[in-house]
């Protein structure tokens, strides 16, 4: 049932990316479309590109001047998977933690492998 | 292993594994590493004792487990504590109003179960969010709108049952006003259907809000009477098109006749859509506004202003009017909008500024004329919600930015309830910054304007800060309240408040020796005799915590 | 609202005098023995068309007053706002206004068992006096 039940949401999402008005951020190689579905849901709306992403201004004001002043989450290639799994399980500042029912373990996993690819070790 | 209070370890192992049969061993949360995602993330008492915690939680999926689950509560008296989307944030969050309550989270059941077009209407489940709904419309190119409040993310259901508000026009902002029909989970387990859902094979449930006999959907809303499983929203079919314009006023004492004729012109369906008060002279923004003014920076004040603005008591000096007049920066600015047909929403303006042009040296401007739909992209030039389209952009509230280089921890919502008057405004200005400069709290320090999610009254909101620091935390509840305290003596109570503050707000409500909350009591004992749900919100509690929490 | 005390201030060119205003009766008063007491609100109104008035009536909505203007002729404010009130319940009244304004208002106020109990002149500039005045 949660198998089907994230199948759906999945096809619910891709279907979303068609219409979607998020910055396509950066590439999506095959093997991560997973994670990225994930992060249109529950992360674009904060961190895609512009100032109008209040997650985006926070960290490009944050790290600005430095190898993180995109402040492109989606980009950035010093973001181990480790570190997005703490974030989104216990957030910062008024970006709020994101229970199971919302981001289950196995999606989680999707998302920061999609937000590490760029990492080195991952 | 943490366990609900009053609840013996043997019984709660016990009814644990009733729910682990009930709903599944996956959705049965027990560690503290999965009930610390059940924390208020802007909860005032971060990391104190006092903040309020879950001793477990669960995640039904159907109207049928949560039956289960609350006969297994009533069984074993685990008091529960249902959530929709868990997004309630400045007001309480996903945390239990009663610590070490069970959080039933609603999340999964996030069924869309009907969008009719012809009709407008929606019937939805707790979890679907304001994305969620959104997105199931345009997918199906349906031509109805949502009304959303700022952050997108909430629940729906969860929304309107907390009595919340949008911007869209005015009788879809109030939420709760706008839904038609419930189906609850009353705490004995029963399925109660209320409207016309009473009728078996009903016809009209979406359709006629009221049934027949007493309408008790209202006992449904901030309180804990039962969990809501289903509930129906009359949307509005998406307007051909949309007008935004201002009425700029050069005088203080011009808020007078600016209130006065925006009741005139509002009540009169002249205008429906979000009123919005400014004062560009006092730097004060519209709430439409707030995001780009966090996203571009606030506009930027000449030093003399900025000089004047300081020496200015309650808003005003006549040198700071004197000079809004040279500068052309008009002391008040209302923004209207409106929706509908173009030929309509012209004559709208037109009569609305025939109206306003009894103030001397009232100017108009028409700040936005577009032809609907318009995409989410586009809809990002203006503040979304008033265009239907949820976002998180109000999310910058409080997040860092270059403007607000310390980012809180989240805030706390104060929100009453003052009459729709200008007299009223500068009133409310004089009390709470009186009182919260004596508070030592960094609220009301400039001119306040109130905000007009409801017809017929102001909200007079601001956010309280959450810090990393807990005396500075402590103080700020202890402000907080004190300021509910305030407003009630002045007949200014709140709408809507976080759990830590609900005894406070409704203590307020004290007419006749308190007479609703001994309804509410009595409610509550009838309807939930063993106590099992919600304990504490909106200071109702079971027979068996009346005065002991 | 809360219903508070209406301590009337005359604005002269020097300050401010606040002015308790007399209790007014169901019945037309006795010439001797009136009471004194602080006498509900009503409201505060002005003549648009002058700049003294302007900032009298600023400074009556700061203090938290409602406040009514009016260009010229106070007719329409009359039978909108004043009349109404007045037919309700008597309610303190005061503005700052033309000579010829406030005798208009005189004559109307008696008829309600109101009287102006306080008037104080003000120069306007090149447009004539102004008065402002308290009816009660």
């Amino acid at each position: 049932m949660r198998a089907q039940g994230f199948q759906c949401r999945l096809i619910g999402a891709l279907l979303i990316l068609g219409g979607t008005t998020h910055a396509a951020g950066a590439d999506s190689p095959p093997g991560y479309a997973a994670g990225r579905a994930v992060y249109e849901k529950w992360c674009a709306p904060c961190h895609d590109s512009g100032v109008i992403h209040p997650g985006t201004h926070a960290l490009m004001t944050k790290y600005a001047g430095g190898a993180r002043a995109s402040g492109l989450i989606t980009q950035w290639n010093d973001l181990p998977a480790s570190y997005v799994t703490f974030m989104v399980r216990h957030g910062m500042s008024v970006m709020p933690q994101f229970r199971k029912t919302e981001i289950s373990d196995s999606e989680l996993a999707a998302l920061a492998a999609y937000l590490a690819r760029n990492t080195p070790g991952h | 292993m943490r366990v609900p209070p009053n609840v013996s370890a043997t019984d709660y192992a016990k009814a644990l594994g009733e729910f682990e049969q009930a709903i599944g061993r996956d959705w049965v949360f027990t560690s503290d590493e999965d009930l610390d995602l059940y924390r208020d993330a802007f909860s005032p008492f971060l990391n104190e004792p006092e903040e309020r915690i879950a001793s477990g939680a669960l995640a039904p999926v159907s109207t049928e487990q949560v039956q289960q689950i609350v006969r297994i509560a009533n069984k074993y008296r685990i008091p529960l504590y249902p959530i929709s989307t868990g997004k309630n944030l400045g007001y309480g969050g996903s945390a239990p109003a009663y610590s070490g309550s069970v959080v039933l989270d609603l999340k999964r059941m996030n069924r869309v179960i009907e969008v009719n077009e012809q009709h407008a209407f929606a019937l939805v489940e707790p979890g679907v969010s304001y994305f969620d709904l959104y997105h199931y419309i345009r997918e199906r190119k349906l031509k109805v709108w949502i009304d959303c409040p700022d952050p997108g993310w909430g629940s729906v259901m969860g929304n309107a049952l907390d009595r919340g508000g949008g911007y869209t026009t005015a009788n879809y902002r109030n939420h709760f006003d706008s839904h038609c029909g419930m189906e609850i989970v009353l705490p004995d387990g029963e399925l109660l259907r209320t409207g016309m859902g009473a009728i078996p094979n009903a016809q009209t449930w979406q359709q006629y809000k009221s049934g027949c006999g007493p309408w008790i959907d209202g006992i449904f809303s901030q309180s804990n009477y039962g969990i809501v499983t289903k509930m129906g929203f009359w949307l509005m079919p998406e307007p051909e098109a949309y007008l935004r314009g201002t009425v700029s006023v050069p005088r203080y004492h011009d808020l007078m006749p600016l209130v006065e004729t925006l009741n005139l012109v509002e009540n009169s369906r002249i205008t429906s859509g979000f009123p919005d008060l400014e004062s560009p002279l006092l730097g004060y923004p519209p709430v439409g506004q707030i995001q780009l003014w966090n996203e571009t920076g606030p506009p930027k004040l000449s030093p003399e202003h900025l000089d004047l603005l300081k020496g200015a008591k309650l808003g005003y000096s006549p040198e700071l009017e004197a000079y809004g007049v040279r500068a052309g920066l008009p002391y008040w600015r209302l923004w209207l909008s409106f929706h509908g047909p173009e030929e309509v929403i012209q004559a709208q303006w037109h009569a609305a500024q025939r109206h306003f042009a009894r103030i001397p040296d009232a100017k108009f401007t028409v700040i936005d004329q577009l032809k609907l739909p318009v995409d989410a992209q586009q809809a990002t030039k203006y503040h979304e919600p008033e265009l239907g389209v949820p976002s998180l952009r109000a999310f910058s509230i409080g997040a860092r930015t270059p403007w607000t280089p310390t980012p809180s921890k989240g805030h706390m919502w104060f929100s009453p309830i003052i009459p729709r008057t200008g007299e009223a405004i500068i009133e409310a200005n004089r009390v709470f910054s009186e009182a919260a400069k004596s508070l030592g709290m960094p609220l009301f320090t400039t001119f306040t304007l109130p905000a007009c999610f409801w017809e017929r009254a102001f909200i007079f909101i601001l956010a309280t800060p959450v810090t990393e620091d807990p005396a500075t935390n402590k103080r700020y509840r202890e402000g907080f309240k004190k300021l509910i305290e305030i407003g009630g003596q002045h007949g200014w109570g709140e709408y809507r408040t976080a759990p830590v503050f609900q005894h406070a707000v409704m203590d307020v409500y004290s007419f006749n020796n308190h007479a609703l909350q001994r309804f509410h009591a009595t409610l509550k004992d009838a309807i939930d005799p063993n106590g099992i749900l919600s304990a504490g919100r909106y200071d109702i509690w079971p027979k068996h915590l009346r005065g002991k929490t | 609202m809360n219903r508070r005390s209406f301590v009337l201030t005359g604005i002269t060119a020097a300050g401010t005098a606040a002015v308790a205003v007399p209790l007014p009766r169901a019945t037309p008063p006795q010439p001797a023995a009136v009471a004194t007491r602080r006498m509900r609100e009503f409201a505060f109104i002005f003549d648009q068309r002058f700049a003294a008035a302007h900032a009298l009536a600023n400074a009556m909505a700061w203090r938290g007053h409602k406040v009514f203007g009016y260009v010229g002729d106070i007719t329409a404010l009359w039978l909108r706002e004043i009349e109404p009130q007045w037919a309700r319940r008597a309610g303190a009244l005061a503005g700052i206004s033309t000579p010829a304004a406030l005798f208009c208002l005189e004559q109307l106020a008696a008829q309600h068992w109101l009287r102006v109990v306080t008037r104080h002149e003000q120069q306007a500039g090149g447009s004539g006096p102004l008065v402002s005045w308290v009816i009660a």
